[in-house]
């Protein structure tokens, strides 16, 4: 049993407001009087918020999360910087492995010849045969560029091709049936979403990207809509920082005249693993 | 008994009631109201920095009885006049909310954050923006991995390293709000 894990168990389920009355106290007196645990309970409460992020909570955790912690404005802040610090770190390339450590030489592996170098493809395609593996790249890069379309802009804040996806309300959502599939081709800088809308009753609109877990990942507000073909579509244009593999939910509601917000049906897309 | 601002005098007397040493007494007045916050905040007050100032006025205005009996540390006579006042301002249990959505806020916000964000990072010392980018970097496969091999490089322990880069983000934290303070949002109100 390792106290310094129980420690931290402990101090969450007390930052949730899951523990009971009497151990309460114990906890609210170490708080003020113990500046040890006053750094955990800090690191405990960055820990949680990264977690919820990530969509690591349990339903239950998620719940008590937004109801009980996120009450206090401190912490809404926190978890406003949290997301933007996660966004930041998602541009970053990941750390470089350190370098290996080199097998000293013995009797055994002196004389050993080295392989030969692999062909600069191996590390994605293992084919052998280097006419057989050029013709599968070739196919490969063909299926890409016919997989979608894809539109080139340069753009003020996501820099990277636009991959463009139409979407229709109330389409096949997760409870049964297959999803609408967006398939992101290596290097897009952004997904351009174009929303079927009815008739423009709205004087904007806002959208909302909820993610697996039921966390928010991405929100514009002001959107209008514009005439495609004859149809009204908002478009929006998500950061692929802000889209990692798994089901979303796209929710959409529309400014009355009076300001009030009126939810529209929502729209559902999957990004495969 | 309505709390009303501290005189001087009493201030004074409170500060050297917390320690002799004048600029060993500031930082231990700064370190107590921090922690008294955080334990209002974690018990839901709507106003955790006047309830903690409350608390504070009112073991300053105690001090002149205390100081000739009083032995032992600070804080817990400051904790025990804390849950009086939490006490004092208990009204019946609400029922819980449903959960909230967290307020929207404009993409102006958001992109101010980003540069702000930008901003701190480049005053980090190099080390530790390679520790706290390292370290917090949410690839959940890689992760694990990543930190031990970042603490055993380091030399320190995998706890060590959690508090190290804690407290590195603690001051991209409060710097990412400096600067949107000084561009004119509100933070933590």
């Amino acid at each position: 049993m390792n106290p310094k894990t129980d420690q931290s168990e402990t101090i969450r389920q007390y930052l949730l407001g899951q523990v009971p009355d009497d151990q309460m106290s114990e906890l609210d007196e170490r708080l003020v009087t113990d500046k040890d645990f006053y750094e955990e309970l800090l690191i405990v409460e960055s820990e949680l918020i990264d977690d919820y992020l990530s969509g690591e909570l349990s339903a239950t955790e998620r719940q008590k999360f937004e109801t009980h912690f996120l009450i206090a404005p401190e912490r809404q802040a926190q978890l406003r910087f949290a997301r933007s610090f996660q966004t930041y770190l998602e541009d970053k390339a990941p750390a470089p492995d350190p370098e290996p450590s080199v097998e000293p030489a013995t009797e055994q592996n002196r004389d050993v010849p080295k392989p030969p170098p692999k062909p600069w493809y191996s590390t994605f395609l293992p084919i052998r045969n280097p006419a057989l593996a050029y013709s599968f790249m070739v196919a490969l890069v063909l299926i890409v560029a016919g997989a979608g379309w894809y539109a080139i802009r340069n753009s003020s804040s996501d820099s990277g091709p636009v991959y463009v996806a139409e979407l229709m309300p109330g389409g096949p959502d997760r409870s049964g049936g297959k999803e609408n599939k967006i398939v992101l081709p290596p290097g897009t800088g952004a997904l351009e979403l174009r929303l079927a809308v009815g008739a423009d009753a709205y004087q904007s609109y806002r959208a909302v990207l909820v993610g697996d877990s039921g966390s928010e990942v991405w929100q514009k507000e002001s959107l209008q809509s514009t005439d495609n073909a004859g149809r009204r579509v908002v478009v929006l244009k998500i950061p692929v920082r802000s889209l990692i593999p798994g089901s979303y939910k796209l929710k959409l509601s529309g400014q009355l005249a009076n300001g009030a917000f009126e939810e529209l049906p929502s729209y559902n897309f999957l990004i495969p693993r | 008994m309505k709390d009303s601002k501290l005189t001087p005098e009493l201030f004074d007397q409170l500060l050297d009631w917390l320690n002799p040493d004048r600029g060993q007494a500031a930082e231990e007045y700064e370190n107590i109201r921090r922690r008294l916050i955080k334990y209002f905040i974690c018990r839901g007050s709507t106003e955790p920095e006047v309830d903690a100032d409350k608390t504070i006025d009112r073991v300053a205005r105690k001090v002149p009885e205390v100081r000739d009996t009083y032995v032992g540390a600070r804080a817990p006579y400051f904790y025990k006049v804390a849950s009086l006042i939490w006490l004092e301002g208990l009204r019946p249990r609400p029922l819980p909310l449903p959960p909230q959505p967290l307020p929207l806020e404009d993409q102006a916000e958001l992109e101010q954050r980003h540069q702000c964000l930008d901003q701190c990072m480049k005053t980090l010392p190099q080390d530790s923006q390679e520790i706290v980018i390292q370290y917090y970097q949410q690839d959940k496969r890689a992760k694990i991995d990543r930190r031990k091999l970042l603490a055993e490089r380091s030399g320190i322990t995998l706890n060590a390293l959690r508090i190290r880069a804690f407290r590195v983000r603690a001051i991209l934290q409060e710097c990412v709000f400096a600067c949107m303070r000084q561009h004119g949002y509100e933070i933590g109100s």
